[in-house]
């Protein structure tokens, strides 16, 4: 499955959440629109694989999707935890997601991890493992 | 003199767990190796690499805190004493560590740690196949 295609299937998912927030994607600037709580997408690879020498069979790629919730300081830290858990329950371990370009399977149940402040925002981020083949 | 089977038996399991022993040991010092693999910072005219500690004031890099033992190669010492069974702490402990990992508003995360992490499985693969 190409990097591409898993992005794309990821994103696509993420973008099916209800209730929906804004979402900023990698190699794109915050518009002025876009107001707080959002989510921050950020890709990140792992390994890539293709397990014979003679580069026949499938082709696997690991790595985690990391949407980190942007949301308002001051408003103690339990609106954006709430949100984190619902990205987490969007993304079970054991789901997968397929379509004609391959299959993106959840490894775990996502990570949440400390959240931190950074400027005028309260981050918390969420990996979510993966593996395509 | 011929052995006898008990005798052989644990010799088979003093060479296992001795096995165990190194491709665990091996394979932790794989990710670390990997983690602590420097990349000149962009604020010292590096470029932005993923899965390599960024290196400019050199204070991420020797905050690591290996099972109590401060510095870059500590987790050398930390692993040299490590046991099947044994537990290992590794901690960077630069105020900056987790922003660096994650990233911010202003810059991406590095995912040093996070990223060699998860290649554990590969690097066991790997030292599984010396043995």
């Amino acid at each position: 499955m190409r990097e591409a295609d898993i992005s794309r299937v990821l994103r696509a998912r993420l973008k099916t959440m209800t209730p929906a927030y804004p979402i900023l994607y990698e190699n794109q600037d915050k518009p002025d629109t876009m107001t707080r709580p959002y989510l921050a997408v950020q890709m990140v690879r792992v390994s890539r694989r293709t397990p014979s020498m003679n580069g026949q069979g499938e082709t696997s790629s690991r790595g985690f999707m990391q949407v980190t919730v942007v949301a308002d300081l001051d408003q103690f830290a339990g609106p954006a935890e709430t949100i984190a858990d619902s990205i987490a329950v969007h993304f079970p371990k054991a789901l997968r997601l397929t379509d004609a370009s391959g299959k993106v399977t959840i490894l775990d149940a996502p990570n949440i991890l400390p959240a931190m402040r950074d400027g005028a925002d309260w981050r918390v981020n969420v990996q979510i493992d993966f593996l395509a083949i | 003199m011929t052995k006898s089977f008990t005798a052989q038996l644990k010799d088979i399991e003093k060479m296992t767990v001795k096995n165990m022993r190194y491709v665990a040991a091996e394979a932790i010092q794989d990710v670390m190796e990997a983690a602590m693999t420097p990349s000149r910072g962009v604020t010292k005219g590096g470029t932005f690499e993923q899965g390599k500690i960024p290196v400019a004031e050199a204070e991420l890099i020797n905050s690591l805190t290996s099972d109590g033992i401060k510095g870059a190669k500590s987790y050398t010492v930390a692993i040299a004493g490590f046991d099947i069974g044994d537990t290992l702490k590794f901690a960077w402990t630069a105020p900056h560590a987790l922003p660096v990992e994650v990233g911010t508003s202003k810059m991406q995360g590095r995912h040093f740690v996070s990223i060699n992490a998860k290649r554990f499985p590969e690097f066991v693969a790997k030292r599984a196949k010396e043995i």
